[in-house]
């Protein structure tokens, strides 16, 4: 890491106040701000907040033997598609 | 406390092979995401699936978790600080944040390959690619920052560096003996 020199601090260190924040750190707080409001807006039209985690992806309540059930059997049956005996020709 | 040069240099060089070593790992897992989510065919997405859930435990978590705790060394070690500039302070905030989301993420990573290695089409699985994509955005972003070093002194980093200041007039106006 590049030892910081007088540049880097903005003339801050010359002033008798304390320096704002710099124009970057508002336009990137205005973005994280945006991109929050919308994470929420989008969890709450979506089915609310606690629809959000690993059951979500899966339509049951979360991580369990049971994920994902409800969805239709794959046409190989499962692991069975993956049985390198099947695969000698 | 400042570290001794070749420290510093060991601890940057760490710092730097765990961070970018977080990108990359993520973008091989962004290849396998997108295989998941578009491939039609069975195998290969299952394979995936499991795919994502080794390099997610053993190479994307492992290099998040060294990252920030290698990162925090760094910065103490140099006279950056941790909290008084704000690239550093805002990259510490956007790896922190990244390694939360990532960490929660895990949990779906696990269910997805636990679904796909059940009896069900692994196509009907949604893939996780909304967080992935947004992860290495986030890594981007703190890569650029590391480059740039966008200007900046926190309040914190301002009153360190005013009461340094007549310390170091002291030192200057001192009479050599």
């Amino acid at each position: 890491m590049v030892v910081p020199s007088h540049r880097d601090t903005g003339g801050a260190a010359d002033r008798e106040s304390p320096p704002r924040a710099p124009r970057w750190v508002l336009v990137l707080g205005v973005i994280a701000a945006v991109l929050v409001v919308l994470v929420l807006v989008v969890g709450l039209v979506g089915g609310g907040l606690g629809g959000h985690g690993p059951g979500r992806h899966t339509g049951d309540g979360g991580p369990s033997p049971a994920v994902g059930t409800e969805l239709r059997a794959a046409p190989d049956e499962g692991m069975a598609g993956l049985d390198p005996s099947g695969w000698v020709h | 406390m400042v570290l001794p040069s070749r420290a510093r240099k060991v601890v940057l060089t760490a710092h730097v092979s765990t961070a970018v070593g977080w990108l990359g790992a993520v973008a091989a897992y962004i290849a396998l995401d997108i295989t998941a989510t578009v491939s039609e065919d069975v195998q290969t997405v299952r394979a995936a699936y499991l795919a994502m859930e080794i390099s997610a435990f053993y190479a994307i978590v492992p290099l998040a978790v060294a990252s920030v705790l290698i990162g925090i060394v760094n910065a103490l070690g140099t006279s950056w600080g941790l909290f008084q500039h704000y690239w550093v302070l805002v990259k510490l905030l956007l790896t922190l944040l990244a390694t939360t989301i990532l960490l929660v993420e895990t949990q779906t990573i696990s269910v997805l390959a636990e679904a796909a290695a059940g009896g069900v089409d692994p196509r009907e699985l949604p893939g996780s690619l909304v967080h992935s994509v947004g992860g290495l955005v986030v890594l981007l972003v703190i890569t650029a920052m590391s480059v740039y070093k966008p200007r900046g002194m926190t309040r914190y980093g301002w009153r360190k560096q005013q009461q340094s200041r007549p310390a170091r007039r002291e030192q200057h106006t001192a009479p050599v003996p």
